[in-house]
């Protein structure tokens, strides 16, 4: 038919063997094992960009990444609870030594948010009950949410970030996320604080906000006391004003929040 | 074709070939007796002559090439190529969707049949659903960004100062909130998609936003406290399955805490504001 278009090898002499495929000693492919070919690599081993494995960022770009900051939300609800008990306890003076190598951002941040929420949820709780107590007209003001969080946020930010920086400067340097941890946790004792401040007593909330003021300066002040203690004779210096500036928070919410004016 | 102008198959690819056959005709003689008789022998592979220069795996040839063949046999020998397949449009199935030339209503009753089915997984919530977790694969952004809309202009509505401030804080609170509680699972190493879980946070805005309209028409604080209570429990509770099945057993209370939270302080916004 297209004889013209095939050459027989038949008829040839061959000399030596044609190579064949697949090799002699190859099993069936269905029922047999297959093996890798010779000249596997592994590119496929390789998490490529779209894979979910994390890939390694330079530079500024890891601060946009979010794996750079999970290992500071790897804990547990135990582990958090066991912090905020810990806070509520200001003269053990040990929770910076246990969350040294394993500080967490989670409880900062929520324990924040839900100091904001409760500031501004009882502030105007505060000043309903003021207003009906004398019968006069009461209007929502929305700028107590915008204050509380600019309040809490800033000074959980700011403080953390100015101490950072001075014990830099002394040389005894401490994690810029330790600090944020040990000033978050701080905080809490402040959420209960708000809430007995309900009670209609200007005396009574003054002792409330210096109670709690204080034991969260204690609790921060003994924390960082060890710590500091090798910045030499500056340290007491620093100690105090991390305690004054405790204090001052506290008065600030009292202030701010809870002094109404009829 | 004469049987000199062909080789045979080596034994070991003939085998393969066998042992697949065989595999397929012991299947199918196991549910159907066979129908037809087996196939004949394979036909060997014929091997052409390479013109082009790639060693080849075979001996080269001892004979003379055959002469070139005149262009016309050429062409004669070369197939013609297959005829166009005809389309799936006009091959019985109708013509193919064309969202783009489609009337704006068509597009429109669309997606509201779809927030309306997203609403449902919602409105009515069965925790003990087989895979919670795969609620709202549908998921769109349309109802969440009209019902936190919703909410802040109900608020805005019922607040007597400050309207625009009102609007401002409860549409930031609820779009940012939305995204930092997703953001806080991803954190938690909870498995969840971005957007879908914005789209069900936003989804489980809407008993919130029905308690926040009769707040509005009955300005009784007790009233408000109970519709406030009962509509809280309810987006929480339609909430609750998504986010404790995203994160592990032991971080559940910190999934969830803050998406409570986040309806307290909403809540709290429609009882205040007066």
């Amino acid at each position: 038919m297209m004889s013209g278009n095939y050459t027989s090898i038949d008829s040839q002499k061959v000399s030596g063997s044609v190579p064949t495929f697949p090799p002699s000693g190859a099993q069936g492919k269905i029922g047999g094992g297959s093996r890798h070919p010779r000249d596997v690599d592994d590119t496929f081993s390789k998490p490529v960009s779209g894979s979910d494995e994390p890939q390694q960022q330079s530079g500024w770009f890891k601060a946009f990444s979010l794996a750079s900051y999970k290992p500071y939300f790897d804990v547990d609800t135990i582990d958090v609870l066991d912090r905020i008990k810990d806070s509520l306890y200001p003269f053990n003076g040990t929770f910076n030594e246990k969350t040294a190598s394993h500080p967490d951002l989670y409880g900062p941040f929520w324990i924040c948010t839900t100091l904001i929420f409760v500031a501004a949820s009882i502030g105007t709780f505060v000043t309903y009950i003021a207003h009906k107590l004398k019968d006069q007209e009461w209007n929502y003001d929305i700028n107590l949410v915008t204050w509380s969080a600019g309040l809490f946020y800033g000074y959980v930010t700011i403080v953390p970030l100015c101490l950072y920086v001075i014990l830099k400067y002394f040389s005894v340097p401490s994690g810029f996320v330790q600090l944020l941890c040990l000033y978050g946790y701080s905080l809490f004792v402040f959420i209960p604080a708000l809430c007995m401040s309900v009670v209609p007593l200007e005396i009574f909330r003054w002792m409330v906000a210096g109670v709690a003021g204080f034991m969260s300066a204690t609790f921060v002040a003994l924390n960082l006391r060890a710590h500091i203690m090798s910045a030499g004779e500056r340290w007491v210096l620093i100690v105090a004003s991390i305690f004054v500036l405790q204090l001052a928070l506290a008065v600030a919410l009292k202030v701010c929040l809870f002094t109404v004016t009829v | 074709m004469s049987h000199s102008d062909t080789i045979p198959l080596h034994p070991s690819s003939q085998s393969d070939i066998d042992e697949i056959e065989n595999l397929i005709n012991a299947s199918v003689h196991q549910s159907v007796p066979s129908a037809r008789p087996p196939s004949p022998p394979r036909a060997s592979i014929p091997v052409s002559v390479s013109v082009s220069t790639a060693p080849s795996p075979f001996i080269s040839s001892n004979l003379p090439p055959p002469p070139p063949l005149p262009k016309s046999s050429v062409s004669a020998v070369t197939p013609s190529p297959p005829p166009p397949r005809p389309g799936i449009a006009t091959s019985g199935f109708g013509p193919a969707p064309n969202t783009l030339t489609e009337p704006v209503w068509d597009t429109v009753k669309r997606d509201l049949s779809r927030i309306v089915s997203n609403l449902k997984l919602v409105v009515f919530p069965n925790p003990y659903r087989e895979d919670p977790g795969k609620a709202l694969r549908d998921w769109d952004l349309w109802g969440p960004f009209f019902f936190i809309v919703f909410l802040g202009l109900t608020l805005s509505w019922s607040a007597s100062v400050k309207k625009s401030e009102v609007f401002a804080v409860a549409f930031a609170l609820l779009a940012a909130g939305a995204v930092i509680l997703t953001l806080n699972v991803l954190l938690l190493g909870g498995h969840i998609i971005f957007f879908q879980s914005l789209s069900l946070l936003g989804y489980c805005l809407f008993p919130l936003d029905v308690g926040a309209l009769i707040c509005m028409l009955k300005d009784n604080v007790i009233v408000k406290v109970v519709v406030v209570c009962v509509t809280l429990a309810w987006s929480s509770w339609a909430a609750y399955p998504f986010m404790s099945s995203a994160v592990s057993p032991r971080r559940k209370a910190l999934a969830l805490y803050p998406v409570f939270l986040m309806y307290v302080s909403v809540g709290f916004l429609i009882i205040a504001i007066d």
